[in-house]
């Protein structure tokens, strides 16, 4: 999932000289939306098809493109890229090999990318790209802890209410945990009634965001509890695990949690 | 038979000349969101015809993009006064698709009193 992966290489350009008619032209020859802009074999913007459409066709691509274009690692995560295109409404971004630009990336593509990732029920990530994230922030040695909830019970609620029911239960829960998350917090729904949660939080903020979430919560009178499977990437060397054997590690966590509650 | 209507084609000419100014705006122009030519074809065009004489400044502004103006006014007084007046004036004339050129003097008179030994 790195954006390298999704960029299109095939870089076409345009002189910042030339009019804005020209790259119109040049874009619908070619059959694409945007032209990396040069100047003196610099690359110094971009002009899309929506600069130019509002712009008088007889300025110089100059006036009308994106200046000192934003520009992202062709080995960042595909969610970061997307984030930094959300952040600065921006359509795409130049993909850079160190100081080379080796393609151009589309918030579309991106967000098609993605899109794939999503759980349909729960509008969370599904478990591939909760992994692919893991994997990429052990590479870039970003810090982040790990918790695995998984729902109490769920199955006694499912034969009770219906899997219906089962299934509005787990929406309902998904957006408790979106309300709570922040940016640098990561939502997956590992599967069936087991979520993921990969934080980049600090150590300070760790007890917080964990009170907020085992507040008590209920969905039409039905009480909802889980149980927590925590890795704190300060105690546990989770650069030095695979994603498999912290999930595992987790998934353990939470299941002798639970044990321990209905032992009380 | 004989075809007795006439056909003529002509081609009138004619020619002006006038002197070429160089360079062609004076002091001033107020470049609009939607003219023809942009800030930087302005910029470009000036520093091709008048090195270093002009200066392009760029404004938040519903019609105006920029102004391009004769570095030795933004000299003498305080750009941001300039511009003030500038565009105070020039929002009743312009439209967001034009090019308006103007003419800015400043005279600066000085008065002086000096003790008499």
């Amino acid at each position: 999932m790195k954006v390298e992966t999704f960029m299109c290489r095939q870089l076409y350009g345009v002189s910042s000289g030339k009019s804005a008619q020209y790259a119109a032209e040049k874009m619908n020859e070619l059959k694409v939306g945007s032209l990396v802009v040069f100047e003196e074999g610099k690359v110094v913007g971009i002009v899309t098809s929506r600069d130019i459409r509002a712009a008088h066709p007889n300025r110089i691509v100059a006036d009308v493109m994106t200046a000192n274009p934003l520009s992202i690692h062709k080995n960042a995560f595909i969610g970061q890229a997307l984030a930094m295109m959300e952040e600065n409404e921006v359509e795409r971004l130049l993909v850079m090999d160190d100081h080379e630009v080796i393609g151009i990336v589309t918030r579309e593509t991106l967000r098609e990318e993605i899109g794939k990732n999503i759980d349909p029920l729960t509008g969370l990530y599904r478990a591939s790209y909760i992994e692919y994230l893991y994997n990429f922030l052990v590479e870039q040695q970003t810090r982040f802890h790990l918790f695995f909830l998984d729902l109490n019970n769920f199955g006694e609620i499912n034969k009770k209410y219906s899997h219906i029911f089962g299934n509005e239960v787990l929406t309902h829960f998904a957006n408790r945990l979106k309300e709570i998350c922040q940016d640098g917090d990561y939502l997956c729904r590992y599967g069936g009634d087991e979520f993921v949660v990969i934080t980049k939080r600090e150590q300070s903020e760790l007890q917080f965001f964990y009170e907020q979430m085992k507040r008590p919560i209920a969905y039409k009178n039905v009480a909802i509890s889980f149980s927590v499977g925590f890795l704190n990437g300060n105690l546990h060397d989770l650069f030095a695990k695979s994603y498999e054997e912290s999930i595992r590690e987790a998934s353990l966590l939470s299941t002798k949690a639970k044990f321990y509650a209905k032992e009380r | 038979m004989t075809n007795n209507n006439y056909y003529s084609k002509k081609a009138s000419i004619t020619i002006k000349f006038t002197e070429f100014e160089v360079p062609p705006m004076k002091d001033l122009l107020l470049i609009g969101r939607q003219a023809p030519v942009g800030p930087e074809a302005v910029r470009r065009m000036a520093e091709a015809l008048s090195p270093e004489q002009f200066s392009i400044i760029k404004i938040d502004h519903p019609k105006v993009e920029a102004v391009l103006i004769r570095n030795t006014l933004i000299e003498m007084i305080d750009k941001e006064i300039i511009l003030q007046i500038i565009m105070e004036e020039a929002d009743k004339l312009l439209n967001e698709r034009m090019v308006l050129r103007a003419e800015l003097k400043v005279a600066v008179s000085v008065q002086r009193e000096v003790d008499l030994a």
